[in-house]
């Protein structure tokens, strides 16, 4: 196919893809490229940043940037455009050709060589951000600002497949964590019921500022993930409490992403409080995604992913069961992922389509190459922006074709800053 | 940038005056509808709630917006009306100016969940109440002076 990322000019990149599908929003073909690219802030605009008005990203999932980040600055997670796409501040280096953040009369734009693409507005920091637990962890490394109005929880930092090698090659989970307890910043793995319960209740004294809330976090298959199910339920359990004792009603509108399970933990997941259930599968292809996916493959095996994630619809009803996808690691270096864009693109909207007509609603996050990973590790780049634009428009073309059944309630374009299929739901 | 005058802030804060908007797809459709949350924010910007994510204004609006399309408001109490034309800004969907639009919507409908507040900058503001198009047809020429009292039925 011949293309070099890092010898493709971004502006030129971005105006030829946007001349070719004009029935794709810039915004939208923005943000992908954004998140594909990342952000270079000039000095000024980092330290408006810095005004503790903002919302800083404390980073406890996966570290998104496309370096590690060792300054002192604090960085934004999510923020917006104007027409409310809620895109996700990846912080890049030189190479990658970023976009940049500066000033324009004291307001903050997203420039391309200088001229000005889009204005962005920062969100407002959560009022329990800087509070602390009764164990003195700070609030906000329990959960953080998914998006506008969405509560985020990670609750495990950690996932057992990197203890045998065999983690997915495009997460730096695990190398996340040992950068985030390097540099100290009141980092820890597991996060327990009684920080979750008091940092609940605090978030929910801010009124009207949640709409969804958003549990994730490293899987442990030990004991059929009964160990993690045990956990999640106790957090969970907890998280429902607060919801009674602080707002006084008895469930919580709480979305859950881990492996796919029995229909028995199903059940109990659901009791304990859990509305949406979803599973990452990342990729369609089931050669490519056991290679890539080692860990997964080992665990559960790629035909028993999807069989158990169909299953949880009969649980947690159509509409709230979906199943994730890392947009671009089909494009990978080979042989994890095609060389081809057409190939690419045209295995994963199967695999939507195989997806949406069993009731489970195709989702996902785009690939950000991470310091710590395997693939950032064999020298892989993004691919090229078209391939997102193609993958856009053909997955537009599903979701006409299915219309409602393909909106998930928890997933929508407040609520995923790292993906722009959410976006295109806002056009159905 | 165009100023929102005090006779037009008044009316836009009256509970009782009605506000409609129209907005158009990307075929160039009008879509008319009444939006009673319309309001000035401050001199500058006009403000109303959409309600609905899914709904045919805040589809049109998104197109608008991205494309610099003119929206049209009407405004009228009494005599009083006016016509606004003007280009979607943003939707704000976090922050002070959200919080205090919702918190406005929930105290009458708790029970919903809006998608945003969404800002409208005037680029033509029309005083189009009674006397005033009165006036204006009147000084336009003699004969609808002589129409008015030839044409009276006797």
């Amino acid at each position: 196919m011949g293309y070099k990322f890092f010898e493709t000019k971004r502006k030129e990149e971005f105006e030829s893809v946007c001349q070719k599908y004009p029935s794709a929003p810039r915004t939208f073909l923005l943000k992908a490229d954004l998140l594909r690219r990342g952000l270079a802030p000039t000095k000024e605009a980092m330290e408006k940043l810095q005004d503790p008005y903002f919302e800083h990203c404390p980073e406890v999932l996966f570290q998104w940037h496309h370096a590690d980040r060792t300054t002192a600055y604090k960085v934004p997670g999510p923020f917006c455009l104007n027409d409310g796409t809620c895109i996700w501040f990846i912080l890049s280096p030189p190479p990658y050709d970023p976009y940049t953040l500066d000033l324009v009369n004291d307001e903050f734009w997203i420039l391309s060589d200088g001229e000005p693409l889009e204005e962005v507005h920062f969100f407002k920091k959560p009022g329990y951000y800087d509070k602390l637990t009764t164990s003195g962890v700070p609030m906000q490394k329990v959960a953080n600002l998914g998006g506008p109005d969405l509560f985020y929880y990670c609750q495990y930092r950690h996932c057992n497949s990197w203890n045998e090698g065999l983690q997915c090659k495009f997460c730096d989970m695990d190398y996340n964590a040992k950068h985030q307890m390097k540099m100290g910043r009141g980092f820890k793995i597991q996060i327990t019921p009684e920080e979750i319960y008091e940092t609940t209740c605090e978030a929910l004294k801010e009124k009207g500022r949640w709409r969804f809330l958003f549990l994730t976090g490293g899987a442990d298959p030990r004991e059929g993930f009964d160990r993690e199910l045990e956990m999640n339920i106790s957090l969970i359990k907890a998280i429902t409490k607060a919801g009674k004792d602080t707002l006084g009603i008895d469930r919580l509108p709480l979305n859950i992403i881990m492996a796919p399970l029995e229909d028995d933990q199903y059940r109990r997941l659901y009791e304990a409080g859990i509305s949406g259930f979803g599973s990452y599968l990342e990729m369609w292809d089931k050669e490519k995604w056991k290679l890539t996916c080692p860990g997964k493959e080992k665990n559960i095996g790629y035909d028993s992913w999807i069989e158990k994630t169909i299953r949880a619809v009969d649980i947690f009803g159509e509409g709230n069961v979906v199943c994730g996808f890392v947009a671009g690691i089909e494009m990978a270096p080979p042989p994890y992922g095609f060389e081809d864009i057409d190939d690419a693109v045209n295995s994963s909207l199967g695999g939507f389509d195989f997806l949406i007509k069993n009731g489970v609603i195709p989702v996902g996050t785009q690939w950000s190459v991470m310091p710590g990973t395997d693939f950032f590790k064999m020298g892989a780049t993004p691919p090229p922006l078209e391939f997102y634009a193609k993958l856009d428009v053909g997955r537009f073309e599903l979701m006409k074709k299915y219309g409602r059944k393909v909106l998930a309630h928890q997933w929508y374009y407040k609520h995923q800053p790292l993906a722009t299929h959410v976006d295109w739901l806002r056009l159905l | 940038m165009m100023k929102i005058p005090l006779e037009l802030k008044g009316l836009l804060e009256d509970p009782e005056s009605i506000k409609v908007l129209t907005t158009t797809d990307k075929e160039g459709v009008p879509h008319t509808v009444f939006k009673g949350s319309f309001t000035s924010l401050d001199d500058d910007y006009l403000a109303y709630v959409e309600l609905f994510e899914g709904s045919q204004t805040q589809k049109n609006m998104l197109h608008d917006l991205w494309f610099k399309k003119l929206v049209a408001i009407a405004v009228r109490k009494g005599n009083t009306a006016y016509q606004i034309k003007g280009v979607p800004y943003r939707l704000v969907i976090e922050g002070p100016v959200r919080d205090r639009f919702f918190q406005e919507i929930w105290k009458r409908m708790p029970e919903l969940n809006p998608s945003g507040v969404w800002l409208i900058k005037p680029q033509h503001i029309v005083e189009e109440s009674f006397e005033t198009q009165l006036k204006q047809d009147q000084s336009r020429v003699n004969y609808s002076l002589w129409f008015q009292y030839l044409g009276k039925p006797s």
